[in-house]
């Protein structure tokens, strides 16, 4: 027993996390834009396409826009702003070891929640009132579950946008953050194995998924299911993934510049953009 | 498509303007330089299936030399557990390296030292007592993990070892390295040549790992060079110094029982080799000399996991007794049952506690209710060596719950399934103390036992050419083999106690192999045996680490009135205690209220006042669980500032209190009750004695003195809660508590006087048991499935069989059907020319049940919460906070029940609540035990110390089997002790008569001994070997002399007291 209260491990050893980052880093993330080019194109010139596959890590989730497209119903429609529409969904290969149950995402209600998250930030990030009584669709799939896929999600569906080229307030960044309780360490962008100790068995333990608006400092998601016992441990968990979405701004940032390069040249005849799905 | 993205490019341009000190601002925390994604297949839990698992590995290249520790929490006072006290720093370079490393003594020793696995896992004891000689140690991560994964003590004790060496040590240094994320470490060839697909397949983890340790050795080897400091690597695996030798890498490989011998030549006063593990040796000699095997080979881990996943074997833990019998607890499905483990082949080496996988031998082979019997009876007459219990022993049964047997449809009857041992899945090795053989005069004239040692002796001792023998250890635990230790100092160990540690248990060995580890002291002392029994049972004995004091609050500290707390100081508090009681942690008041009613008070120690939930003084009194009462002292929960001061509820100075007050009418009616944290002033600390006197004063003065006033009162509404209480169904039951006068100078038993059972004891148990319960139900009001409870299982009917039928024999039927009627019966089972027949009675019911047990409310039924011992159906424990755990709990849940405090967050946790509650049950049984050897150690020294003593005696069981010598179970009141004794009659004596329904023996017609019949007695105490003494017992009348002459038997009789207030048992 007394082991197993002063049981530590090595994050209190040597700062360093179960895969080897350091409690402040978030893990290798790769943004992909436009890896899906036919979206879009078969409407009319208002409807906007985009698509982007965005890895954090082992998870990988890819996000598709399109709109702003008619409702389906008539009643669906708002006649001041936009409604914005998700489905996520998961492949049944995702989970990387221990929940592997298939699921039935219409039903699933771990997915349902997930999409209202996504879609009250989504309707957050985007300019809605400029197309009144329409639609935008976004479709998420997660290909890979190793930890955080709501945040990948939303990194996924904001990257999308980007690429669609719907206006946006700001590029909507999402990371979660949680607390190691053997060592009282602030983590940032937990993988599987982190969260899954911060569930039920380890009290004390804290993961927060969040989303923000990191240029305008906005606070748009941010969900916690643990037990916090007191205010300022929620600043403290809050504080450390908000500093995580200010990374991954700057890596959207980044990899938005680069295709907007890429594009530019092309735009002069100076290359051509070759997509590695466009050439499979 | 164009037009859209260059519009996303314009926004992603204004973004950038607009807040360009957001991005400049934050640096990006970019992941590590490399990264890996190494896969496993790993098997799921339940079914077996085979899944791919991939996870991720960064390497990083900013890790320098690894880490080392300052200790920085300590001095700040922060409530912090151990983890933070000691943080980790990087090493940057060779530079900051040299400024850490210490000198050894000489040059030899100028080394650093590299710990691979096995060392860590086996030879802890070296290293952490040669601290001059390797003054460097390094650390590898994967040593460490490997540890984890395999034996959970040495790592805790590695961990230990490098936080301390970074906290007091000044002339060591100890190192932590991460070579699993260095990028100059880990092993990434795999990746290199992943197109060889052969190729990698090759290597297995484990040569990974030796790899991987070996670049740690390489790069300090490179970073040291022409330096004075030598780079050892310090390994038992022979193929991993092979390659080591090839290397040629700046550093030494070396085996450690070499390195120490090496060592030992320089330095001859440290004997290393002594402390080296013979773990290493037994798998070499095993290929080479090929030794036959004793034992059946273990199968391997890998098969072991795979049949116990297939269902092929069983896994368990294995529990025994002594070393004959043995139990593992199955589980197939839902249903648990305990399989049991006869013989010592069956056994095959594996020793309690060890986690095993077992086979299920065939149904022939499966224990008929007959030969169960048969073989109790056996076992009963060997086993003359036995300490008697206040309640029954916890068997299989009732700790696990798991019923032992199983019935077989077609036989139609139970059949206790038997298994074998085939492998160990995780050993139990810890350390144990104990003396090494020592031939002595007295020994050959001696019973079978000591001749058996003798002979274990003989055939294991044994010089080795390099002047070390092989010794032969007894452990001190009858449940542990003799072990065979190595040493060169066996002289100075003779006549010694030593704790001595296991190492293996190789097949061709019939003992298991161990290492010296420390001296505790010369055996038959006082000081060293109870030293020797707190070690036996595990019970922290060692002052509280700087850490725990730290949370203590300053000596000046006063207590002072505040606001949140209500002030009882009004009230005339006052507690009731034994004599020289220092840690009071209960107290009561008792006054009219204007309205007729009484207002009834219980002050609790605020314990929790002082110790804040996960602080380190928590989470050690947590481990500790309990104060530990010994004759001669008390081990303490909390530190002694607590204990005896802040926390104790002394008169006339003012003390944090949790209170509960009820509103009762004279005819005790509870109305109302209230819970407070508040200030109390006690105005008195009386002794038992003094509350007595209280009580026994005539009515018409009572009301003078606020005191005795107080004591009247509640001495009447606690006979009232009591008659209500027995109405229920609770029992009375009875242990033979005796106690010792104590010499003051040397603390020397100088006489056995019985506990004295006042009707103030009754008066304050009454209280603490109304305090208890309505605790119990508050907090399981707020708290159901949280709640820290104490249940106490109905008894099952064939443990009380035997007390049913000797009752029988004297005219008496006892019910147990349920609490109540056995209380009754247990009334009725008067019998006049013996009064104590019924005490006698109820002590003997009481060791037909099974203890008490804490338990957290979400784990039970609410069923089977149920106290049947009170008749209570929720019960806990709240009013002993100073030497509880299960107390502190459970004011902390009241407390948070009554909103003055928030539930600390590990206590919401239902798994952290059942380890929790098993550490306390654990730890409580332990502390009982300690008290029962200490009692023990105390009577030798009593009975030793004085011509042998006649003392009345009564009959507990009569052994009426035929073909077995006649012999009965005695007890003796006055001391609390019994025996067995045979008589001195042979078993085929014609004029003997055993009548079996009567527990009774007739001889000759007019001697006979029933159940129950009060006998007469000699005791005294005899040495039969060097240091090992122990009580016999003669049966004195009735006598048998007239047939032999001088027939003397004896037998070791053990003492079956207990001792002190604090010992009730629910």
């Amino acid at each position: 027993m007394g082991s197993s209260i002063r049981r530590t491990d090595l994050l209190a050893l040597s700062n360093l996390r179960n895969d080897g980052r350091k409690p402040d880093e978030i893990r290798r993330m790769r943004v992909q834009l436009g890896p899906v080019s036919n979206i879009g194109t078969d409407n009319s010139s208002e409807t906007a396409g985009g698509s982007a596959l965005v890895e954090m890590g082992l998870t990988c989730a890819m996000a598709t826009v399109r709109g702003p497209i008619a409702c389906i119903r008539r009643s669906d429609e708002l006649p001041t702003q936009a409604i914005v529409d998700v489905i996520i969904k998961s492949v049944p290969f995702a989970s990387s070891g221990g929940d592997r149950r298939i699921t039935n995402p219409n039903s699933d209600r771990r997915f349902i929640e997930m999409s209202h998250l996504i879609k009250r930030s989504l309707e957050a990030t985007l300019l809605l009132q400029l197309f009144p009584k329409s639609r935008i669709q976004v479709t998420i799939v997660i290909l890979a579950d190793d930890g955080g896929r709501l945040c990948c999600a939303i990194n996924a569906a904001s990257a999308a946008l980007i690429d669609s080229g719907l206006p946006i307030k700001d590029i909507l960044c999402a990371c979660s953050a949680g607390i190691n309780i053997s060592s009282d360490t602030t983590l940032i962008d937990l993988n599987r194995q982190e969260e899954s100790s911060s569930h039920g068995s380890k009290s004390g333990a804290v993961h927060l998924p969040c989303a923000m608006l990191p240029q305008r400092g906005t606070l748009v998601l941010s969900q916690c299911e643990a037990r916090i016992s007191n205010f300022q441990t929620l600043d403290r968990v809050l504080e450390a993934a908000m500093a995580g979405c200010r990374v991954v701004f700057d890596i959207i940032q980044a990899a938005v510049r680069e295709r907007a390069s890429a594009l530019m040249q092309l735009r002069n005849g100076q290359g051509t953009v070759i997509d590695s799905f466009a050439v499979a | 498509m164009q037009e859209e993205d260059q519009e996303m490019m314009r926004m992603g341009d204004e973004d950038g303007d607009e807040n360009g000190d957001t991005t400049t601002t934050t640096s990006i925390l970019t992941a590590p330089s490399l990264y890996l994604r190494p896969t496993f297949f790993r098997q799921t839990r339940k079914k077996g299936k085979i899944i791919k698992s991939v996870t991720e590995r960064y390497l990083r290249d900013d890790l320098g030399l690894g880490c080392y520790y300052v200790d920085e929490g300590l001095m700040s006072n922060r409530r912090s557990d151990d983890a933070t006290v000691a943080k980790p720093r990087t090493i940057d370079d060779t530079k900051h390296l040299l400024s850490l490393l210490r000198p050894g003594k000489d040059n030899k020793t100028n080394a650093v030292v590299i710990c691979d696995t096995n060392v860590l896992l086996h030879n802890l004891d070296v290293l952490e007592q040669s601290q001059q000689v390797m003054p460097n140690l390094v650390f590898p991560q994967t040593s460490l993990v490997e540890c984890r994964s395999n034996r959970m003590v040495a790592y805790d004790r590695a961990v230990e070892l490098l936080r301390e060496v970074g906290e007091m040590h000044h002339n060591r240094s100890c190192i932590f390295f991460p070579d699993m994320h260095h990028s100059q470490t880990a092993h990434i060839e795999e990746d290199i040549d992943s197109n060889d697909s052969n190729e990698k397949k090759s290597t297995s983890i484990n040569d990974e790992n030796d790899a991987r340790i070996r670049n740690i050795a390489i790069l300090y080897g490179e970073h040291l060079r022409g330096t004075n400091f030598r780079v050892i690597l310090l390994t038992d695996d022979k193929a991993s110094r092979e390659i080591a030798k090839k290397d040629k890498h700046f550093y030494e490989a070396r085996s450690v029982r070499s390195w120490a011998k090496e060592l030992d030549s320089l330095h001859p006063d440290l004997s290393l080799a002594d402390l080296v593990a013979q773990y290493g040796s037994s798998d070499t000699k095993n290929n080479t000399n090929g030794n036959t095997d004793i034992f059946q080979p273990h199968v391997g881990q890998t098969d072991l996991s795979l049949g116990v996943k297939s269902g092929r074997y069983y896994r368990g833990v294995i529990r025994s007794r002594d070393l004959s019998s043995a139990f593992v607890t199955i589980r197939r499905g839902e249903e648990r049952l305990a399989i049991t483990i006869e013989e010592s082949d069956d056994r095959n080496r594996a020793i309690d506690g060890d986690t095993v996988a077992i086979e299920l031998n065939s149904l022939e082979k499966w224990i008929t209710s007959s030969d169960t019997k048969k073989k109790e009876e056996k076992d009963k007459k060997s086993s003359t060596v036995e300490i008697v219990n206040e309640t029954a022993e916890p068997t299989q049964n009732d700790l696990t719950n798991v019923p032992d047997t199983i019935t077989v449809d077609d036989a139609a009857k139970n059949l206790k399934p038997t298994g074998r041992v085939v492998g160990i899945l995780r050993r139990n090795f810890a350390n144990y103390s104990g003396s090494i053989y020592e031939k002595t005069s007295k020994s050959s004239s001696s019973s079978s036992e000591i001749s058996e040692r003798e002979k274990i002796a003989l055939e294991n001792e044994r010089e080795h050419p390099d002047g070390s023998s092989t010794c032969v250890f007894f452990p001190m635990d009858t449940k542990i083999p003799p072990i065979l230790i190595r040493t060169s100092q066996r002289d100075r160990f003779l006549g010694q106690r030593i704790v001595v540690a296991m190492d293996s248990w190789p097949s061709y060995s019939s003992y298991p192999l161990g290492h010296y580890v420390e001296t505790i002291g010369p055996a038959g002392s006082k000081d060293v045996e109870t030293e020797v029994l707190l070690q036996q049972f595990k019970i922290a004995h060692e002052p509280f680490p700087a850490a725990v004091l730290a949370c203590l609050p300053p000596n000046d500290y006063k207590i002072k009135m505040v606001p949140e707390r209500t002030d009882l100081r009004h009230l005339p508090v006052l507690s009731i205690d034994p004599p020289g009681c220092k840690d009071i942690d209960d107290a009561l008041h008792c006054i009219v209220l204007p309205n007729g009613n009484y207002q009834v008070g219980v002050s609790i120690a605020d314990v929790t006042h002082y110790v804040a939930a996960g602080s380190a003084m928590d989470l050690e009194a947590a481990n500790r669980s309990t104060s530990t009462y010994l004759v001669n002292k008390r081990l303490d929960m909390l530190p002694a500032l607590l204990t005896t001061d802040l926390c104790s509820l002394k008169a006339n100075v003012d003390r944090y209190a949790f209170s509960i007050i009820w509103e009762v009418t004279p005819e005790a009616e509870i109305l109302n009750v209230d819970f407070k944290k508040s200030v109390i002033h006690s105005i008195a600390a009386l002794t038992y004695q003094q509350a007595q006197s209280f009580i026994d004063q005539p009515d018409c003065q009572s009301d003078d003195d606020p005191q005795v006033g107080a004591v009247k009162r509640l001495a009447s509404l606690a006979r009232k809660f009591r008659k209500k209480r027995i109405e229920a169904g609770a029992l009375t039951l009875a242990s033979p508590e005796v106690k010792f006068v104590l010499d003051s100078e040397s603390l020397n038993p100088t006489d056995v006087q019985a506990y004295a059972l006042l009707e103030a004891n009754a008066l304050v148990e009454e209280f603490m048991l109304l305090a208890n319960i309505t605790v119990s139900k508050k907090i399981l009001r707020n708290y159901p499935t949280l709640s820290v409870l104490r249940r106490h299982p109905s008894p099952n009917r064939a443990m009380f069989e035997g007390l049913i039928s000797k009752a029988r024999c004297r005219g008496f039927e006892i019910d147990i059907e349920n609490s109540k009627r056995l209380a009754d019966s247990l009334d009725a089972a008067q019998s006049e020319d013996e009064p104590y027949f019924n005490k006698l009675l109820r002590i003997l019911s009481t060791r037909c049940m099974s203890p008490a047990q804490y338990f957290c409310s979400g784990e039970y039924r609410p069923m089977e919460w149920h106290h049947y011992g009170l008749a209570a159906p929720v019960y806990t424990h709240f009013t002993s906070p100073i030497r509880r755990y299960a107390d502190v709990c459970v004011h902390r849940l009241l407390a948070a029940a009554i909103n003055v405090a928030p539930l600390p967050p590990h206590l919401s946790s239902k798994s952290y609540l059942h380890d929790l509650c098993a550490n306390m049950n654990r730890r409580h049984r332990a502390a009982q035990l300690a008290g029962r050897a200490s009692v023990q150690l105390h009577t030798l020294i009593f009975f030793g110390s004085g011509p042998p003593k006649e003392e009345d005696a009564y009959v507990l069981d009569v052994d009426t089997a035929e073909k077995a010598d006649p012999s009965i179970r005695l007890m003796v009141p006055k001391y609390g002790i019994e025996g067995q004794v045979k008589l001195p009659v042979s078993c085929d004596d014609p004029k003997l008569i055993r009548l079996p329904t009567e527990n009774k023996i007739v001889y000759d017609k007019n001697i006979s001994i029933q159940v129950f019949d009060k006998v007469r007695v000699k005791i005294w105490v005899r040495e039969i070997e060097a240091y090992q003494r122990e009580l016999v017992m003669e049966l004195i009348s009735p006598s048998f002399d007239l047939s032999e002459k001088s027939n003397k038997r004896k037998v070791e009789i053990k003492s079956s007291e207990k001792k002190g207030k604090k010992s009730r048992s629910f």
